[in-house]
């Protein structure tokens, strides 16, 4: 197992009050699957994969155990955490702008931690991005490293990030929001990028996302979270249909789909 | 016939874009009748929200007409009472529910100097509206005395929706309302606009990037691309039967039982290459 | 590190915060009992202002003077306490003309753009390059000497560097939707600015305007101790070290230290709580 969370409890205490953040959340990601993690805000669901690198508050109280390969994060000497950090798991954010610097080319923000953390020379480093950007389906990649970060658009530059997060040929990709700022076309092209990569790197990939339909296409299998639990496992395909759980139900039940338009009774007024 | 709560002819603007001109909207026209809702969809860079502004007044249009109520809006308002005129005609939701309240002010006060602004005097008047406002969008009473910060992005963009009601346009509209909303506060909010749609007759005019709400919400629908319109009519039409391409591919590129984010690639470069020639 | 590894969380520094709440603690103490002293200065004092004796003079810190005395015998604890008032009341004057101007200004530029953004830029930027003491002194040099053109001066001084702080505060503000919120409700551009976004903006600017009072302040002593502000028999305190200072060159150092600190000690105080009352009101804001 790549990923294995088992039991997992996180519990911040602010002036007094205890809020628990995660409640005995066990999920696990192998090599060459696509999971997802739905859930509305506040679900604890991005809480969950920056806990699995090991990023939460000094104040916050952790339980369970969170295993990465061989490594227990939780219990992780620091070269082990920065080895999970560097080289073992990527995470990709929503905003890709915040992601890069944006004084810096494209190129270098590429290539600097194949130089400095894996200890590639320069020209192997430049190489390598360029393949990189390529296998993100860049083209023109020689010219986009050059360029800055404000040049390109919020589509290209996400595929910069992912390019940039298999610098470290990570086994284990956390996706959070990955495409949710991204109009719909833009979205599928990415994915469409990331599931090739995913398949060619049997990479594992924990997707954290909204939405539902997103994560019933998508993913494998698709773990349901509600107020810091998960409260469903289900296989992508049958999340619409063999959800269990009534909060679960409910959820569905909200997403609008184009194909049943239940309001044409109000257009009568 | 009857007249239309609002009438778009021929509108046009262009944003100078270093050397270049930008066309933003190119030759716009709808109508949506009294008590109707009509959907604006597009990616980013459509032109969507530039309707939305010019609308309200916060941007000019360079050429075209805005109806309401068969009273046309000036394109620059000058003086108080043209302004005011014009905010009674047309209310705007905006995107971000954080953003668009002021958080130096309670909810109560919010409404109470939007009533004020526009003309009602009498303190104890504003004081019972706001609790019908209040009541109206489903807050309750003691959310009056809230500041935006203590409320949920669901109450906020209630309180938004009370401060249009407030004003009582003719008009409403959404500029990706409910985007920002979780999946069962978005059915929510999308269920009260349609109960204030169904009671006050006010029109709504939805901007947005999600063609399912827009599915759900509207009768008619605008599908645009960089700036001008490629297909409109009847939503379910629109959507169920589509005829132009884009709107196909837009249609394709939505999550769902069948997607296939390979083939969108595949049709989105199709489309691209039948635009450039 | 790469851009893309993983940022590592922002922890509030906890130890030091112990501290800069002591040192707040005691500024705060501190000013206040300044303000009391200079309120209630007559009955406070123990001589008054002008109070001569010369069988004293030039005396140490001590027992009958707490502070010592002068070249003529003035008692300086006394002439502390009375020259407060005009000492803290100088810079706030200044401070209050300055703001006026400044922040009536920087919002016009920001909600106008425009000449009016140019003309501001232009003059800030020659502001900035000369030397603010000089304009002054020139300032003085046409409308003579004495404490209310010292604080004209400065404020004229003043004003730009209010007026370009709160320009950047009020073009970000301009940026939030609740403001193209407001436009859409019809409310007015003057009406806009004075009603909405001004009071939005006052938690950082009333932490910057705390700051500049204790310049303020020090910049109107610089002016009395070069003799363009406050005339004597005042005992406003930049006025009194200038006074002191010919004991100096004898060993007299007493009434020129103890004026020079109080100044200082002000100076800092008003610092300490000026940025801990912006921290405060800011995060008191943008929850």
């Amino acid at each position: 197992m790549l990923l294995d969370i088992d039991n997992l409890s996180l519990t911040i205490t602010t002036n007094g009050l205890v809020n628990p953040i995660l409640d005995r959340v066990s999920l696990s990601v192998d090599a060459g699957e696509v999971v997802g993690l739905v859930g509305e805000s506040g679900s604890g669901k991005s809480t969950t994969a920056r806990a699995v690198l090991r990023l939460y508050p000094e104040t916050a109280a952790v339980e369970g155990s969170i295993r990465v390969g061989e490594t227990e994060v939780l219990a992780a000497s620091r070269a082990d955490l920065h080895r999970v950090r560097s080289s073992e798991v990527a995470m990709i954010h929503q905003d890709p702008r915040a992601a890069l610097n944006p004084v810096r080319r494209i190129g270098d923000s590429l290539t600097e931690r194949l130089v400095h953390v894996l200890g590639f020379s320069r020209p192997a480093a430049a190489a390598a991005g360029l393949e990189l950007l390529e296998a993100v389906g860049i083209r023109q990649p020689e010219e986009r490293m050059r360029q800055y970060p404000h040049e390109l658009s919020g589509g290209m530059l996400q595929r910069v990030v992912i390019a940039a997060a298999l610098t470290g040929q990570p086994k284990l990709l956390l996706a959070d929001e990955a495409t949710s700022a991204l109009d719909v076309t833009t979205q599928a092209e990415v994915l469409a990028i990331l599931r090739d990569l995913q398949s060619r790197r049997g990479l594992g990939v924990l997707l954290i996302t909204h939405d539902l339909h997103l994560a019933a296409a998508y993913c494998d299998r698709v773990y349901v979270m509600y107020r810091g639990r998960i409260v469903e496992e289900l296989r992508g395909n049958d999340l619409f249909h063999g959800a269990q759980h009534e909060y679960t139900r409910q959820l569905l039940a909200a997403v609008p789909a184009i194909g049943h338009l239940p309001n044409s009774e109000s257009r009568a007024s | 016939m009857s007249e239309n709560a609002l009438e778009v002819e021929g509108l046009q603007k262009a944003f100078r874009v270093g050397a270049g001109n930008v066309v933003a909207c190119n030759n716009v026209n709808f109508a949506i009748p009294p008590g109707g809702s009509m959907g604006l969809v597009g990616e980013s860079g459509s032109g969507k929200s530039t309707i939305a502004r010019m609308l309200v007044g916060l941007e000019t249009p360079d050429a075209g007409t805005i109806h309401v109520r068969g009273r046309q809006l000036g394109t620059r308002e000058r003086g108080r009472a043209a302004r005011l005129r014009r905010a009674k005609e047309i209310q705007m939701v905006f995107q971000d529910p954080y953003g668009s309240l002021d958080r130096r002010l309670t909810v109560a006060q919010c409404l109470d100097q939007a009533m004020k602004l526009h003309g009602v005097t009498s303190g104890t008047s504003r004081a019972s509206r706001v609790s019908g406002l209040l009541d109206q969008v489903g807050l309750l009473a003691k959310h009056g005395e809230s500041k935006p910060h203590q409320l949920s992005g669901g109450q906020r963009q209630r309180v938004a929706i009370a401060r249009c009601l407030a004003i009582e346009p003719s008009v409403m509209v959404l500029d990706e309302a409910v985007s920002a909303l979780d999946v069962s506060v978005q059915a929510q909010i999308l269920a009260l606009l349609n109960e204030i749609r169904a009671s006050s007759g006010i029109a709504l005019l939805f901007v947005s990037h999600d063609l399912a709400v827009v599915s759900e919400v509207t009768d008619d629908v605008l599908v645009m691309y960089r700036g001008s319109v490629l297909e409109q009519g009847n939503t379910s039409q629109v959507l169920n039967h589509p005829e132009h391409s884009y709107t196909k591919l837009l249609l394709s590129s939505m999550p769902g039982p069948c997607w296939n984010p390979k083939a969108v690639m595949q049709r989105r470069a199709a489309f691209e290459a039948e635009v450039a020639t | 590190m790469s851009s893309l590894s993983t940022p590592t969380l922002a922890s509030t520094p906890v130890i030091g915060r112990k501290k800069r709440d002591v040192a707040y603690l005691v500024s705060l103490g501190f000013l206040l009992l300044v303000v009391a002293a200079a309120l209630l200065a007559p009955w406070v004092a123990p001589y008054a202002a002008n109070a001569v004796d010369f069988t004293a003079i030039w005396q140490a810190p001590g027992a009958g003077h707490l502070l010592g005395t002068d070249q003529v015998g003035q008692d300086l604890f006394s002439r502390l306490i009375h020259g407060a008032r005009e000492s803290l009341l100088g810079p706030l004057a200044l401070l209050a003309l300055a703001t006026v101007f400044g922040v009536t200004i920087g919002t016009v530029a920001a909600w106008n753009g425009g000449w009016i953004d140019v003309v501001l830029a232009r003059i800030t930027d020659v502001m900035f390059a000369f030397p603010g003491l000089l304009f002054v002194v020139l300032v003085i040099a046409v409308f003579g000497k004495g404490p209310a053109t010292a604080i004209v001066a400065l404020a004229l001084a003043y004003a730009p560097v209010i007026a370009k702080f709160t320009r950047s505060l009020a073009l970000a503000e301009m940026t939030r939707p609740y403001v193209d919120a407001y436009r859409v409700q019809g409310v007015g551009g003057a009406f806009l600015c004075v009603r909405y976004i001004i009071p939005n903006l006052t938690p950082p600017l009333l932490g910057y305007l705390v700051v500049l009072f204790g310049e303020g302040l020090m910049s109107l002593a610089t002016l009395s101790f070069l003799g363009f502000g406050a005339q004597p028999p005042s005992s406003e305190w930049g006025l009194m070290v200038q006074e002191g200072q010919s004991g100096i060159i004898q060993g007299h150092i007493w009434p020129t230290l103890v004026p020079g600190a109080a100044i200082a000690a002000v100076v800092v105080a008003v610092n300490v709580v000026g940025v801990r009352l912006s921290d405060r009101l800011n995060s008191r804001f943008e929850r």
